[in-house]
């Protein structure tokens, strides 16, 4: 104990001349694992395969193969590269990909040492030449039956996707390097919410939908007052409701349209039975917002409100399949994640007409809101619209 | 899709900051040109090969060399503070871990090490499950006390250590009993009782666990010199990371940062001493601390990554915030969630300090009157003095 403790302080010393310097780590055992595409330059890095760097502390080696072969205490230079060639065999069947992929396994080779926060790692690094459209599955057993709570870190990026995962020997499963994984462990419940909040937070901060949520309600004259007597009386059966305040009726037909129409889209993009590309649809949500806004200025009364609604809420929905598709939904929780997301988008709508009812109250009772806020307000939303066709189209 | 691209870039953002080391140090591998250079120094541990390491999963089968091997991988783990040892015992624990009907001495052992880890409600569990099938072991209940006592139930360690007494361990039951009644308050009964048991207790080590166990006691009496010599004499006898860090916490206390400082220097850099140095090299005006700083961050955030329990650390968490960060509200959130998992007196006067420094005087009569109704007599505490002359004038 007496030697160990005059190296510490050897090795204290010299931690602080480096300043922030590596230290000592207050925490259980991890290995390091970084996966690149190999052709850094490429467009899609996955087809000129993978490049893995797999770092192992020196400390751990040890537990598994005599790496201190003199057993002094005091690992060499020497002494690593002695063992070197056993420790790449382990790393072969601990550190691999899964059996799928028989034809492109890892072969390991020795790249040196590396000097991390808690003392020396041994590092090796593969290349995995085969070109994948699956991200690829990765194995990892070492230490299983050595250390309870080792640690493989994650990094890195394939193809699209950054990579941070957090695995360990024990998980019986290998792991899918596809996906940052921030929330390791997801239940129903947690996808559940994460989709609601994306899809509420993708609502109110996608301008589009606002846009067009706004063309739509704009000439229906939503006064609260109207409803003035409403808890005097029995509360009235929907019709009764609908035919005696007609614009909240409609208010409720046209948001009801325009949701069937992005769930039913969402739906089939989702799970991949349509496919549309956002070359077209984005300039054609713009248009949408134009055409909307354009017969609220020569209404058509051969169009009703609530088919407009639902057909360009077709083309809408495409627009949040693309983002639904980026955030990576893991395939097993997709409905539930689909089911969140929707119920995100529609908590939006309904948040965005309430914002819009309240300051509407303002103006609504004013002899000219036809002439300024519904027609000028239209005017406004076809500028807006075809600024934004022209600078999505071109 | 900008949106989307910040979403991408988030988890990168985190990995920086949690790996910022890592990262920067995995450009270049390091080749050395001599073959006799050092390039890692092992813990005791591994330097001890007993037999041939390949018949070692046939070895491990067998209770008796499971509990050696753990035992050995605990003394590492609190030698050193790494901690991946604790990982190592449970390893070779892996087959009865968890097992209800595993050998007395191996869920003992598995209880050390969620106590080493922290973990001390499923300790307690699995301490008090093996206590019922073997109520004659004395190392079961002397740990028991010992969670007992951490988590401020005394009539209950009372009862553990008298269990000890039982099984046939009287000097160790003493000690037991002495450290829970010092803790109560008995501070002059418990300071005659230790320096008895130092005559009896013959080996070093058991000595040195004496001295720390009344260097505590005398600190609770107020007596700040008598629980420095005390610190000291044990850690002459044997050198011991807990004991060292507690050394240090009453240098700090009482000002004498340089010589908290000389403790610490040799100490394996933890969390917990990382923390002390820091704080020792801030208050003597060393612009220094602010990179320790850095390094407690970056643990912080590797920690994170791994998926371990942050409340596991709160007490140098509140620490960090108090003595570092100069943040006494952050420091008294978390030490009121850390009085949640651990009560020892340290843990209180954590929340205390953080209270008064946010001039919180209603959280602080509500902890005064928890520690009233806890029975701890402390002179370190605000109040504790007042307490401990009640106590003695009504005694």
């Amino acid at each position: 104990m007496k030697n160990f403790r005059s190296t510490l302080r050897g090795l204290a010393a010299v931690c602080v001349l480096l300043a922030a310097g590596p230290v000592l780590a207050h925490k259980g055992s991890d290995a390091y694992l970084e996966v690149r595409g190999a052709n850094v330059s490429g467009i899609a890095p996955t087809e000129g395969g993978l490049q893995y760097t797999l770092s192992v502390a020196i400390k751990d080696l040890d537990v598994l193969l005599p790496v201190d072969a003199n057993a002094d205490g005091r690992v060499t230079w020497g002494e690593v590269k002695a063992v070197a060639p056993a420790v790449l065999t382990s790393l072969e069947s601990a550190a691999q990909l899964d059996a799928a992929e028989s034809g492109c396994s890892l072969r390991w080779a020795f790249d040196g040492l590396e000097q991390r926060g808690d003392g020396s790692y041994f590092r090796a690094v593969a290349y995995s030449p085969c070109p994948s459209t699956e991200p690829p599955r990765f194995r990892y057993t070492l230490f299983r039956d050595q250390d309870a709570t080792h640690r493989l870190i994650i990094t890195g990026r394939v193809g699209e996707h950054d990579v941070l995962l957090t695995t360990s020997p024990q998980q019986r499963e290998s792991i899918v390097l596809g996906h940052s994984d921030v929330e390791p462990r997801r239940g129903p419940w947690t996808t559940l919410w994460a989709y609601l909040s994306l899809g509420l937070h993708h609502l109110l901060e996608g301008y589009d939908h606002l846009a067009f949520l706004l063309a739509l309600v704009l000439p229906l004259r939503l006064n609260l007052r109207s409803r003035r007597g409403l808890q005097a009386n029995a509360l009235p059966t929907l019709s009764q409701q609908g035919a005696r305040f007609p614009m909240w009726w409609a208010l409720l037909r046209t948001i009801t349209a325009f949701t069937l129409g992005h769930s039913i889209t969402l739906m089939l993009a989702t799970f991949g039975w349509t496919e549309a590309s956002p070359t077209w649809v984005e300039p054609v949500i713009a248009l949408s917002i134009a055409v909307t806004a354009l017969l609220n200025l020569y209404p058509q009364h051969w169009l009703r409100t609530e088919v407009l609604a639902l057909g360009f809420g077709l083309v809408h929905g495409f627009g949040f399949a693309g983002l639904l598709l980026e955030a990576a939904a893991p395939s097993g929780l997709l409905p539930w994640a689909l089911a969140g997301f929707n119920l995100g988008v529609e908590a939006g709508q309904l948040l965005a007409v309430a914002g819009w009812v309240l300051v509407v109250q303002l103006v609504v009772r004013k002899p000219w809101y036809p002439a300024v806020v519904v027609r000028g307000g239209s005017v406004l939303l076809i500028l807006l619209a075809l600024m934004w066709f022209v600078e999505r189209v071109v | 899709m900008r949106l989307q691209n910040l979403h991408h870039l988030f988890p990168a953002a985190l990995l920086c900051l949690g790996l910022a080391c890592s990262i920067a140090h995995a450009a270049d591998a390091i080749r050395p040109t001599r073959d006799d250079e050092v390039v890692e120094v092992l813990p005791a541990v591994t330097r001890q090969r007993p037999q041939a390491r390949a018949s070692e999963g046939a070895l491990l089968q067998t209770p008796l060399a499971a509990a050696q091997a753990a035992r050995e991988a605990i003394g590492v783990a609190r030698q050193t503070g790494d901690t991946r040892y604790w990982g190592r015992a449970q390893a070779t624990l892996g087959p009865w871990w968890d097992k209800p009907n595993a050998p007395t001495e191996l869920a003992i052992l598995q209880s050390t090490v969620q106590q080493g880890r922290h973990e001390f409600e499923p300790a307690r569990k699995v301490l008090t499950l093996a206590l019922k099938r073997d109520p004659g072991n004395a190392q079961g209940w002397l740990n028991l006390a010992a969670l007992e006592r951490l988590t401020g139930r005394y009539p209950e360690a009372l009862q553990a250590c008298s269990a000890v007494q039982k099984a046939g361990q009287s000097l160790y039951a003493t000690a037991c009993e002495l450290e829970t009644r010092s803790l109560q308050g008995q501070h002059a009964q418990a300071r005659s009782g230790f320096k008895t048991l130092l005559a009896d207790f013959k080996q070093d080590d058991q000595r040195s666990w004496i001295y720390s166990l009344l260097a505590e006691s005398e600190e609770r009496a107020g007596k700040d010199t008598a629980a420095l010599a005390a610190y000291r004499s044990s850690l002459q006898l044997a050198p011991d990371l807990y004991t060292s860090i507690a050394y240090s916490d009453v240098l700090l206390r009482t000002g004498s940062h340089a010589q908290a400082l000389r403790v610490l220097q040799p100490l394996p850099r933890t969390d917990a001493v990382l923390l002390r140095q820091a704080t020792a090299m801030r208050r003597q005006g060393d612009a220094g601390w602010q990179s320790l700083r850095t390094s407690l961050r970056e643990r912080q955030g590797a920690l994170d990554r791994r998926g371990d329990d942050p409340r596991l650390h709160g007490r140098e968490q509140a620490l960090v915030a108090l003595w570092l960060d100069d943040d006494p509200a952050q420091a008294l959130t978390l030490a009121t969630s850390n009085l949640a998992l651990q009560r020892e007196p340290l843990d209180w006067w954590i929340a205390l300090q953080s209270a008064n420094q946010t001039r919180n005087t209603a959280q602080t009569q509500a902890l005064q009157q928890q520690i009233q109704t806890l029975g701890l007599v402390d002179a370190r505490l605000p109040g504790g003095l007042k307490l401990a002359a009640e106590k003695s004038a009504r005694l």
